[in-house]
Protein backbone atom coordinates (compact mmCIF):
# COMPACT_ATOMS: atom_id res chain seq x y z
CA UNK A 1 0.00 0.00 0.00
CA UNK A 2 1.40 3.35 -0.94
CA UNK A 3 1.66 6.48 1.18
CA UNK A 4 1.01 4.77 4.53
CA UNK A 5 4.13 5.67 6.45
CA UNK A 6 6.24 3.13 8.31
CA UNK A 7 4.95 3.30 11.88
CA UNK A 8 3.28 0.54 13.83
CA UNK A 9 -0.17 1.88 12.90
CA UNK A 10 0.64 1.28 9.26
CA UNK A 11 1.73 -2.25 10.11
CA UNK A 12 -1.54 -2.88 11.94
CA UNK A 13 -3.53 -1.54 9.01
CA UNK A 14 -1.71 -3.94 6.70
CA UNK A 15 -2.42 -6.81 9.10
CA UNK A 16 -6.14 -5.96 9.12
CA UNK A 17 -6.15 -5.79 5.33
CA UNK A 18 -4.41 -9.18 5.25
CA UNK A 19 -6.99 -10.67 7.63
CA UNK A 20 -9.77 -9.31 5.47
CA UNK A 21 -8.20 -10.90 2.39
CA UNK A 22 -7.79 -14.25 4.14
CA UNK A 23 -11.40 -14.07 5.37
CA UNK A 24 -12.68 -13.36 1.88
CA UNK A 25 -10.70 -16.21 0.34
CA UNK A 26 -11.69 -18.72 3.03
CA UNK A 27 -15.36 -17.74 2.84
CA UNK A 28 -15.33 -18.11 -0.93
CA UNK A 29 -13.88 -21.61 -0.62
CA UNK A 30 -16.43 -22.54 2.06
CA UNK A 31 -19.35 -21.25 -0.02
CA UNK A 32 -18.09 -23.11 -3.07
CA UNK A 33 -17.70 -26.36 -1.14
CA UNK A 34 -21.31 -26.28 0.05
CA UNK A 35 -22.50 -25.08 -3.40
CA UNK A 36 -24.07 -21.95 -1.98
CA UNK A 37 -25.73 -20.93 -5.25
CA UNK A 38 -28.90 -22.98 -5.57
CA UNK A 39 -31.25 -20.00 -5.11
CA UNK A 40 -31.18 -16.25 -5.62
CA UNK A 41 -30.78 -15.58 -1.91
CA UNK A 42 -27.76 -17.83 -1.84
CA UNK A 43 -26.00 -15.53 -4.30
CA UNK A 44 -26.09 -12.60 -1.85
CA UNK A 45 -22.91 -13.56 0.04
CA UNK A 46 -21.09 -13.85 -3.30
CA UNK A 47 -22.05 -10.24 -4.02
CA UNK A 48 -20.81 -9.27 -0.57
CA UNK A 49 -17.51 -11.01 -1.25
CA UNK A 50 -17.25 -9.12 -4.54
CA UNK A 51 -17.74 -5.85 -2.65
CA UNK A 52 -14.99 -6.78 -0.21
CA UNK A 53 -12.63 -7.68 -3.05
CA UNK A 54 -13.37 -4.31 -4.63
CA UNK A 55 -12.71 -2.60 -1.31
CA UNK A 56 -9.41 -4.42 -0.88
CA UNK A 57 -8.39 -3.46 -4.41
CA UNK A 58 -9.20 0.19 -3.71
CA UNK A 59 -7.18 0.06 -0.51
CA UNK A 60 -4.14 -1.56 -2.07
CA UNK A 61 -4.07 0.49 -5.26
CA UNK A 62 -3.38 4.16 -4.57
CA UNK A 63 -5.79 4.93 -1.72
CA UNK A 64 -7.22 8.43 -1.56
CA UNK A 65 -9.65 10.13 0.78
CA UNK A 66 -12.55 9.47 -1.57
CA UNK A 67 -11.59 5.85 -2.10
CA UNK A 68 -11.23 5.25 1.62
CA UNK A 69 -14.71 6.68 2.18
CA UNK A 70 -16.03 4.42 -0.56
CA UNK A 71 -14.37 1.46 1.17
CA UNK A 72 -16.07 2.38 4.43
CA UNK A 73 -19.43 2.57 2.69
CA UNK A 74 -18.82 -0.86 1.17
CA UNK A 75 -17.91 -2.35 4.52
CA UNK A 76 -21.06 -0.93 6.09
CA UNK A 77 -23.12 -2.49 3.32
CA UNK A 78 -21.42 -5.86 3.86
CA UNK A 79 -22.04 -5.73 7.62
CA UNK A 80 -25.73 -5.11 6.93
CA UNK A 81 -25.69 -7.97 4.42
CA UNK A 82 -24.19 -10.25 7.06
CA UNK A 83 -26.93 -9.29 9.50
CA UNK A 84 -29.52 -10.08 6.84
CA UNK A 85 -27.78 -13.39 6.19
CA UNK A 86 -28.03 -14.35 9.84
CA UNK A 87 -31.74 -13.54 9.80
CA UNK A 88 -32.20 -15.53 6.59
CA UNK A 89 -30.49 -18.57 8.09
CA UNK A 90 -32.66 -18.40 11.21
CA UNK A 91 -35.76 -17.95 9.05
CA UNK A 92 -34.77 -20.91 6.85
CA UNK A 93 -34.40 -23.08 9.94
CA UNK A 94 -37.78 -21.85 11.16
CA UNK A 95 -39.44 -22.76 7.86
CA UNK A 96 -37.75 -26.15 7.72
CA UNK A 97 -38.75 -27.13 11.24
CA UNK A 98 -41.89 -29.13 10.32
CA UNK A 99 -39.72 -31.37 8.12
CA UNK A 100 -37.74 -32.51 11.17
CA UNK A 101 -39.48 -35.59 12.47
CA UNK A 102 -38.75 -34.55 16.06
CA UNK A 103 -40.77 -31.36 15.56
CA UNK A 104 -43.38 -32.38 12.97
CA UNK A 105 -46.10 -33.04 15.51
CA UNK A 106 -45.27 -30.52 18.23
CA UNK A 107 -44.11 -27.53 16.15
CA UNK A 108 -47.65 -26.15 15.87
CA UNK A 109 -48.11 -26.31 19.63
CA UNK A 110 -44.86 -24.53 20.52
CA UNK A 111 -44.84 -20.87 21.53
CA UNK A 112 -43.52 -18.31 19.06
CA UNK A 113 -40.48 -17.56 21.20
CA UNK A 114 -39.69 -21.27 21.54
CA UNK A 115 -39.90 -21.71 17.77
CA UNK A 116 -37.56 -18.82 17.05
CA UNK A 117 -35.16 -19.92 19.75
CA UNK A 118 -35.07 -23.44 18.30
CA UNK A 119 -34.38 -21.98 14.86
CA UNK A 120 -31.75 -19.51 16.10
CA UNK A 121 -29.94 -22.07 18.23
CA UNK A 122 -30.04 -24.51 15.30
CA UNK A 123 -31.88 -27.11 17.31
CA UNK A 124 -33.86 -27.44 14.11
CA UNK A 125 -33.00 -26.72 10.48
CA UNK A 126 -29.87 -27.18 8.38
CA UNK A 127 -28.60 -23.59 8.17
CA UNK A 128 -25.65 -22.51 10.37
CA UNK A 129 -27.19 -19.43 11.91
CA UNK A 130 -24.13 -17.33 12.70
CA UNK A 131 -21.96 -18.33 9.73
CA UNK A 132 -22.79 -15.15 7.75
CA UNK A 133 -21.07 -13.25 10.58
CA UNK A 134 -17.75 -14.08 8.95
CA UNK A 135 -18.68 -11.56 6.24
CA UNK A 136 -19.07 -8.89 8.91
CA UNK A 137 -15.74 -9.88 10.41
CA UNK A 138 -13.94 -9.49 7.09
CA UNK A 139 -15.73 -6.20 6.46
CA UNK A 140 -14.74 -4.85 9.87
CA UNK A 141 -11.13 -5.88 9.25
CA UNK A 142 -11.23 -3.91 6.03
CA UNK A 143 -12.83 -0.96 7.84
CA UNK A 144 -10.13 -1.03 10.53
CA UNK A 145 -7.50 -1.05 7.78
CA UNK A 146 -8.70 2.44 6.87
CA UNK A 147 -8.59 3.91 10.41
CA UNK A 148 -6.06 6.72 10.79
CA UNK A 149 -4.94 6.28 7.21
CA UNK A 150 -2.64 9.13 6.10
CA UNK A 151 -4.71 9.61 2.95
CA UNK A 152 -7.61 10.68 5.17
CA UNK A 153 -5.61 13.24 7.14
CA UNK A 154 -3.70 14.97 4.37
CA UNK A 155 -5.67 15.96 1.32
CA UNK A 156 -3.86 15.72 -1.97
CA UNK A 157 -2.28 19.04 -2.96
CA UNK A 158 -1.60 19.83 -6.57
CA UNK A 159 0.05 22.95 -7.86
CA UNK A 160 -1.82 24.95 -10.42
CA UNK A 161 -0.31 23.91 -13.78
CA UNK A 162 -0.14 27.56 -14.81
CA UNK A 163 1.87 28.36 -11.67
CA UNK A 164 -0.62 30.99 -10.51
CA UNK A 165 -2.98 31.33 -7.61
CA UNK A 166 -3.58 28.97 -4.64
CA UNK A 167 -2.69 25.28 -4.79
CA UNK A 168 -5.69 23.19 -5.75
CA UNK A 169 -6.95 20.94 -2.92
CA UNK A 170 -9.09 17.89 -3.48
CA UNK B 1 -7.19 7.69 21.99
CA UNK B 2 -5.73 5.96 18.97
CA UNK B 3 -4.54 3.09 21.14
CA UNK B 4 -8.06 2.70 22.53
CA UNK B 5 -9.43 2.60 19.00
CA UNK B 6 -6.98 -0.11 18.01
CA UNK B 7 -7.72 -2.16 21.11
CA UNK B 8 -11.45 -1.87 20.48
CA UNK B 9 -10.93 -2.95 16.89
CA UNK B 10 -8.97 -6.01 17.95
CA UNK B 11 -11.60 -6.89 20.55
CA UNK B 12 -14.48 -6.75 18.10
CA UNK B 13 -12.54 -8.83 15.58
CA UNK B 14 -11.78 -11.49 18.15
CA UNK B 15 -15.39 -11.63 19.29
CA UNK B 16 -16.67 -12.05 15.76
CA UNK B 17 -14.15 -14.81 15.14
CA UNK B 18 -15.45 -16.71 18.15
CA UNK B 19 -19.04 -16.18 17.07
CA UNK B 20 -18.35 -17.39 13.55
CA UNK B 21 -16.58 -20.50 14.81
CA UNK B 22 -19.47 -21.24 17.16
CA UNK B 23 -21.96 -21.03 14.33
CA UNK B 24 -20.22 -23.52 12.13
CA UNK B 25 -19.45 -25.81 15.04
CA UNK B 26 -23.09 -26.28 15.90
CA UNK B 27 -23.68 -27.73 12.47
CA UNK B 28 -22.19 -31.10 13.28
CA UNK B 29 -24.82 -32.49 15.67
CA UNK B 30 -27.56 -31.91 13.13
CA UNK B 31 -25.68 -33.76 10.44
CA UNK B 32 -24.90 -36.54 12.86
CA UNK B 33 -28.52 -36.87 13.86
CA UNK B 34 -29.59 -36.93 10.24
CA UNK B 35 -27.07 -39.62 9.43
CA UNK B 36 -28.30 -41.65 12.38
CA UNK B 37 -31.86 -41.36 11.16
CA UNK B 38 -30.78 -42.43 7.70
CA UNK B 39 -29.04 -45.49 9.10
CA UNK B 40 -32.10 -46.39 11.15
CA UNK B 41 -34.17 -46.16 8.02
CA UNK B 42 -31.90 -48.55 6.22
CA UNK B 43 -32.11 -51.18 8.94
CA UNK B 44 -35.87 -50.86 9.24
CA UNK B 45 -36.37 -51.25 5.51
CA UNK B 46 -34.09 -54.27 5.39
CA UNK B 47 -35.93 -55.89 8.27
CA UNK B 48 -39.39 -55.39 6.88
CA UNK B 49 -38.43 -56.77 3.52
CA UNK B 50 -38.45 -60.18 5.15
CA UNK B 51 -35.79 -61.58 2.86
CA UNK B 52 -32.95 -63.09 4.83
CA UNK B 53 -30.94 -63.78 1.71
CA UNK B 54 -30.82 -60.14 0.65
CA UNK B 55 -30.47 -58.44 4.04
CA UNK B 56 -26.79 -57.69 3.48
CA UNK B 57 -27.23 -56.09 0.10
CA UNK B 58 -30.28 -54.16 1.28
CA UNK B 59 -28.22 -52.59 4.05
CA UNK B 60 -25.72 -51.19 1.57
CA UNK B 61 -28.21 -50.15 -1.10
CA UNK B 62 -31.31 -48.93 0.72
CA UNK B 63 -32.97 -47.54 -2.40
CA UNK B 64 -33.63 -50.96 -3.77
CA UNK B 65 -35.73 -51.84 -0.74
CA UNK B 66 -38.18 -48.94 -1.07
CA UNK B 67 -41.52 -49.84 -2.55
CA UNK B 68 -41.96 -47.97 -5.84
CA UNK B 69 -44.86 -45.55 -6.12
CA UNK B 70 -47.62 -46.13 -8.63
CA UNK B 71 -46.51 -43.17 -10.75
CA UNK B 72 -43.22 -41.37 -10.79
CA UNK B 73 -42.24 -37.93 -12.07
CA UNK B 74 -38.89 -36.73 -13.31
CA UNK B 75 -36.84 -35.24 -10.50
CA UNK B 76 -34.92 -33.14 -13.02
CA UNK B 77 -37.67 -31.96 -15.36
CA UNK B 78 -41.07 -32.09 -13.64
CA UNK B 79 -42.60 -28.91 -12.31
CA UNK B 80 -42.73 -28.31 -8.58
CA UNK B 81 -46.52 -28.74 -8.66
CA UNK B 82 -46.20 -32.11 -10.39
CA UNK B 83 -43.60 -33.26 -7.90
CA UNK B 84 -45.88 -32.18 -5.06
CA UNK B 85 -48.75 -34.20 -6.54
CA UNK B 86 -46.52 -37.24 -6.92
CA UNK B 87 -45.33 -36.93 -3.34
CA UNK B 88 -48.89 -36.57 -2.10
CA UNK B 89 -49.84 -39.67 -4.07
CA UNK B 90 -46.97 -41.50 -2.40
CA UNK B 91 -48.32 -40.49 1.01
CA UNK B 92 -45.58 -38.03 1.91
CA UNK B 93 -46.60 -35.55 4.59
CA UNK B 94 -45.62 -31.89 4.03
CA UNK B 95 -45.45 -32.73 0.32
CA UNK B 96 -45.45 -29.09 -0.75
CA UNK B 97 -42.40 -28.28 1.36
CA UNK B 98 -40.51 -31.40 0.29
CA UNK B 99 -41.26 -30.60 -3.35
CA UNK B 100 -39.50 -27.26 -2.85
CA UNK B 101 -36.43 -29.08 -1.56
CA UNK B 102 -36.44 -31.56 -4.45
CA UNK B 103 -36.49 -28.70 -6.95
CA UNK B 104 -33.85 -26.71 -5.06
CA UNK B 105 -31.13 -29.33 -5.30
CA UNK B 106 -31.46 -29.98 -9.04
CA UNK B 107 -29.93 -31.22 -11.24
CA UNK B 108 -29.54 -34.85 -10.23
CA UNK B 109 -27.01 -37.03 -12.05
CA UNK B 110 -28.77 -39.34 -14.48
CA UNK B 111 -26.18 -42.05 -13.82
CA UNK B 112 -27.08 -42.24 -10.12
CA UNK B 113 -30.33 -44.21 -9.71
CA UNK B 114 -29.83 -44.22 -5.91
CA UNK B 115 -30.42 -40.44 -5.78
CA UNK B 116 -27.39 -40.09 -3.52
CA UNK B 117 -27.27 -36.33 -4.02
CA UNK B 118 -30.91 -35.87 -3.06
CA UNK B 119 -30.57 -38.24 -0.12
CA UNK B 120 -27.59 -36.30 1.18
CA UNK B 121 -29.39 -32.98 0.96
CA UNK B 122 -32.70 -34.17 2.39
CA UNK B 123 -30.92 -35.81 5.33
CA UNK B 124 -29.92 -32.34 6.54
CA UNK B 125 -33.55 -31.74 7.46
CA UNK B 126 -33.65 -34.73 9.79
CA UNK B 127 -36.69 -36.37 8.17
CA UNK B 128 -38.59 -39.24 9.72
CA UNK B 129 -37.14 -42.71 9.16
CA UNK B 130 -38.26 -44.07 5.80
CA UNK B 131 -39.49 -40.71 4.52
CA UNK B 132 -36.58 -40.16 2.13
CA UNK B 133 -37.19 -43.57 0.58
CA UNK B 134 -40.86 -42.64 0.30
CA UNK B 135 -39.98 -39.39 -1.49
CA UNK B 136 -37.55 -41.06 -3.86
CA UNK B 137 -40.04 -43.78 -4.68
CA UNK B 138 -42.13 -41.05 -6.34
CA UNK B 139 -39.25 -39.77 -8.46
CA UNK B 140 -37.42 -40.92 -11.56
CA UNK B 141 -34.43 -39.68 -13.52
Amino acid sequence: MTGEGTDSAALLRRCFAGLAAVGVAATAVELALIRHWTSTEQLIPWAALGALVLGLALLVARPSRGRLRAIRALTLAVVLTAAFGIFEHVHANYEAAPLDFRYTNRWATMSTSSKWWAAASQSVGPSPTLAPGVLAQSALCLLFATLGHPALATPTVELDPAGEGEPARR
Amino acid sequence: MRQMTKLAALGVTGLLTLVACGGSGSDSPTVGAAQTASTTTTVAVATTSGSTATTGSAATTPTTAAAPAATTVSANNASQADIQKALEAAGVSNAARWAVEVVEYRPYPTNDPTFAKLRQNLAKYNPAPGLVDQIISALSL
